[in-house]
């Protein structure tokens, strides 16, 4: 039971890290129409500057991830400038395609930067666990999960109750009638790559302290996130928590006792399932399209 | 407009037969084989120039079966239009279903079954996975790429240890077992020049201006009849087998096999291969194959830049270079053509502009000056038996969510050569309506073209019971020309695929001749002359309105459906425009016509109905419409009669 315990623990951890990949590729999406393949790379590059703010320009924890946040943010405006202002009118392959490139570009020059030998980023909480009903749950853990928690909610407020909200709700339900209306599309999108790269790195400092730092840190688990957004149909907040909490689960407990060897692959089954019978994902209303 | 094309038109209108050479579309004109000769020179160069030792050797043989592996691809990605993560795993189901049956069957004919397993899988994972679209379809092919691979590796009785495979047979020819570079390279040459013959022939057939058209509007495409996802799917089976073959040849070649080898590094490296060579044609994915094997020698010493260049190649193959190098080839050439005064981009432009003022030609002139009897709707009404309506549209409801866009519109044309209008305040649910007949958007009722039912949202389906339609904005493909734009409307869809391509060229080729000259009488029909191999961009707004027109006709339908066709029209060419309508309509086509332009309208329906908020509200003589009380308050809004 206690085994039981702690492999929905890290389900939910795992959870939480996706939520956050995925909540930033979905914001991108609803913002630009444009689903990123530099997300997982983003992440990766988070986890990278936060390692060299703190364990090599020996700043302390908290300003070094401000920091860290802040400069994801500025990599992912120059994202927009570079890769996407001027493929606006491109096709939506060929967009696609351009974040690939950045994608690479981004892990070549992290591991130009720190090499490719992996490398460890100390847990700002300890090494300490908590037990829960028999089963150790580590700080570490238990501080994604908050953080997610808290990020959540103020994504919520922000997507709910705020003028930058109700313009990104507007353009994800009709681009040309919100680029009509007045709404400055142009300066979303710089937001939305900036914003989306931060929780790609937010990610990053979070996850990276559970294991090791490598250049394929993040795209593996983007890709994983790919299928916690597909599941929710790249569509509301709620849905993305409660897919992310599926494929989490699945991965750690049915992916322990069932299909050990497949643990790994075992969200993308469950995507491919997914795309075949319902590409919608499961919490959207299936709707009739206009041509 | 050029010399060629003068003495083409002129010989055109002076009634002669035109000579069939002037008739074809641009790819059967050029030669077939010289990029196969010239490609097989540049092997044999690299292979006794550059190829002199054994390590040196190796590239040029990798390089020969990355061709094969990236040409393949090409043919899903390029042509296609299918943004697959899978060829990757393609090359190794091919390369180890290939390893393990060689030490039971021998190395050839297990490549034969693993090519066909490939396939299978293949043509299994497209019909499931084809109707997402873009990015979809590419993290569906990442995921099966993923879990395909890990299968691998776990299944050690079929792969081997880890998915390591040693156990291959070595590959035999007549007897002599291939062991060196040298020997390898003369079967894979081989083999590459085998796999280029079928491709070449793919793409010198009525099968690419239908998957151009496909890849560039789908919509437009299936409206015309081109089965576009049947036809990705098989593009997709040929492009995966072509993957396949690749990997075996690896696994034989090597004597090895790792999963390692087929990871997502190899995928970008195709990628690459295709974005560097360009999309546009299957040597693109020739050069992009040397580009990619190359490059890493040419990096010696800078290997960890590799994958930068690889992320800086595919943003600004994207952002710098949408067509590739062979894009730039093409470029370069018109540049010069333009210089030495033969055709290129001015060129283009100039017969564009000469070609625009002209009158529609009635169906008899036009069949004259292109040597073919036209379609004659006239002719098809009268030889089937009259009472059944030409269109029957009952109860038609569409639903949107809640919003009912169309609600129970009914409507029958009876009468060849009748001319209908449907109006309606903006966002009364016309389009929606012409959308619902012409089987692009699902709905409830039912649909009949002389008793032929159009399913709800089966789109060839309608074009194939004789209902051509224009859209709203006019939708043509711009990368094909003309001529082939015309083509792909075709009603005779006869040998336009893989196995005319490959095995019937003859039949192909005659029934291609009678599609051409329709299609030349199309274009005639509409009054553009001379433009049949400028590219479909180079046309003005009103000549696309006119070859979408043309497309629609070559298609010989009986009920043609036009969504607002001259919007964007200045009032010369609405003019010319009306003119053309009631030629055709006098021939014999029925026309359900939605427009906004109410002079058009009452010129030339002799019946309107009129819809409101998704309902029919009236019908009649434009006399009796326009004086209906409801329409006018549909119109004017119920506060004019209080004014």
């Amino acid at each position: 039971m206690s085994e039981f315990l702690g492999l929905c623990a890290s389900g939910i951890a795992l959870a939480a890290v996706l939520t956050l990949v995925a909540l930033g590729l979905v914001l991108l999406y609803k913002a630009t129409n444009v689903v990123s393949f530099a997300q997982g790379d983003l992440m990766t590059a988070g986890a990278y500057v936060a390692f060299w703010l703190t364990a090599q320009e020996h700043i302390a924890i908290v300003p070094a991830y401000l920091l860290t946040l802040l400069i994801l943010f500025a990599v992912g405006v120059a994202m927009e400038r570079i890769a996407y202002a001027p493929l606006r009118r491109a096709s939506p392959i060929a967009v696609v395609l351009g974040t690939l490139g950045v994608a690479l570009a981004i892990r070549s020059a992290l591991g130009i930067w720190q090499g490719t030998t992996p490398k460890n980023l100390s847990s700002p909480v300890g090494d300490g666990s908590v037990n829960i009903f028999g089963a150790a749950v580590t700080d570490q853990r238990l501080l994604v999960i908050g953080v997610t928690a808290v990020i959540v909610l103020v994504l919520g407020y922000v997507f709910n109750s705020t003028r930058y909200g109700r313009q990104l709700r507007a353009l994800a339900a009709d681009r040309e009638a919100a680029q009509l209306m007045g709404i400055r599309v142009n300066g979303l999108a710089t937001i939305a790559f900036g914003a989306s790269a931060a929780l790609a790195a937010l990610a990053g400092v979070l996850v990276a302290p559970l294991g090791a730092i490598d250049l394929n840190l993040g795209f593996n688990m983007m890709i994983t996130a790919f299928a916690v957004a597909v599941l929710a149909g790249f569509g509301s907040i709620g849905g993305i928590v409660v897919s992310a909490i599926l494929v989490g689960l699945v991965q750690q407990v049915l992916g322990n006792y069932v299909l050990q060897d497949y643990s790994d692959v075992l969200p993308f089954g469950l995507m491919l399932i997914v795309i075949i019978i319902r590409p919608r994902g499961l919490f959207t209303a299936m709707q009739g399209s206009r041509v | 407009m050029s010399a060629i094309a003068r003495l083409r038109t002129a010989a055109a209108s002076a009634g002669a037969r035109p000579a069939s050479a002037a008739l074809r579309p641009a790819p059967y004109r050029r030669r077939y084989f010289t990029g196969l000769l010239i490609f097989i020179a540049v092997a044999l160069l690299a292979e006794f120039l550059y190829g002199t030792a054994s390590d040196t050797q190796h590239l040029v043989n990798l390089w020969l079966v990355y061709t094969i592996a990236i040409v393949g691809f090409y043919f899903v990605f390029g042509l296609g239009g299918r943004f697959a993560f899978c060829q990757t795993l393609m090359m190794a189901v091919g390369g180890y279903t290939t390893a393990y049956f060689s030490v039971h069957i021998g190395f050839w004919p297990a490549l034969v079954l693993g090519v066909g397993v490939t396939a299978v899988l293949a043509a299994i994972l497209a019909i499931l996975t084809i109707r997402v679209q873009a990015f979809y379809f590419a993290i569906a092919t990442l995921a099966a790429s993923q879990i395909g691979i890990e299968i691998l590796r776990n299944w050690s009785g079929f792969a081997g240890a880890n998915g390591v495979q040693v156990d291959i047979d070595t590959p035999t020819w007549f007897g002599t077992e291939l062991i060196d570079e040298r020997s390898f390279f003369w079967v894979i040459l081989g083999v590459v020049v085998l796999v280029l013959l079928l491709a070449i022939l793919v793409e010198r057939s009525p099968l690419r201006r239908n998957a151009v058209a496909a890849r560039e509007r789908e919509l437009a495409a299936e409206s015309s009849g081109v089965h576009a996802k049947r036809l990705q799917i098989g593009l997709f089976v040929f492009g995966s087998a072509l993957g396949a073959v690749a990997g075996a040849l690896l696994a034989g070649w090597e004597a090895t096999l790792s999963p390692d080898t087929f990871s997502i590094d190899l995928a970008i490296a195709i990628f690459v291969g295709v974005i560097i060579g360009g999309v546009g044609s299957m040597w693109g994915a020739v050069v992009g194959a040397a580009f990619v094997v190359f490059l890493p020698e040419v990096l010696t010493g800078l290997e960890q830049y590799q994958t930068i260049i690889y992320g800086a190649i595919l943003l600004g193959g994207v952002v710098f270079l949408p067509r590739g190098i062979a894009g730039i080839g093409n470029d370069l050439r018109g540049l010069v053509l333009t210089r030495l005064g033969i055709g290129g981009r001015e060129e283009e432009a100039r017969e564009a502009d000469a070609a625009v003022p002209r009158e529609p030609e009635p169906a008899a002139e036009a069949a004259r000056e292109t040597g073919t009897p036209l379609f004659d709707p006239r002719a098809a009404a009268a030889a089937e038996p009259p009472g059944e309506p030409l269109l029957d549209a009952r109860d038609i409801v569409v639903q949107f969510g809640g919003l009912r866009a169309v609600d129970g519109v009914s409507l029958t044309v009876r009468r060849p050569g009748e001319i209908l209008g449907v109006v309606g305040p903006n966002g009364s649910g016309k389009s929606t309506f012409l959308n619902a007949i012409s089987g692009v958007q699902p709905f409830a009722g039912s649909v009949t073209v002389r008793g032929r039912p159009i399913h709800s949202g089966r789109r060839t389906k309608a074009r194939a019971a004789g209902l051509s339609r224009g859209f709203q904005t006019a939708q043509n493909f711009s990368d094909l020309t003309c001529l082939d734009n015309v083509l792909v409307g075709a009603a005779d869809r006869s040998m336009t695929g893989f196995l005319a391509a490959w095995l019937a060229r003859v039949p192909m080729w005659r029934r291609e001749r009678v599609r051409w000259r329709e299609a030349q009488a199309a274009l005639h029909r509409v009054g553009l002359v001379g433009v049949e191999d400028l590219p479909a961009r180079s046309l003005t707004y009103g000549q696309h309105r006119l070859l979408e027109l043309a497309r629609c006709l070559a298609g010989r339908p009986e009920v043609l459906v036009l969504d607002e066709p001259s919007a964007g029209l200045n009032d010369a060419e609405t003019d010319l425009l009306a003119d053309l309508i009631e030629q055709l309509a006098s021939e014999g086509l029925s026309i359900l016509l939605v427009e906004h332009k109410i002079d058009f309208v009452n010129r030339l329906c002799q019946r309107i109905l009129v819809i409101d908020a998704g309902k029919p509200i009236a019908e009649g003589t434009p006399s009796e419409v326009w004086n209906h009380p409801r329409v006018a308050a549909a119109f004017l809004g119920s506060a004019v009669s209080h004014a």
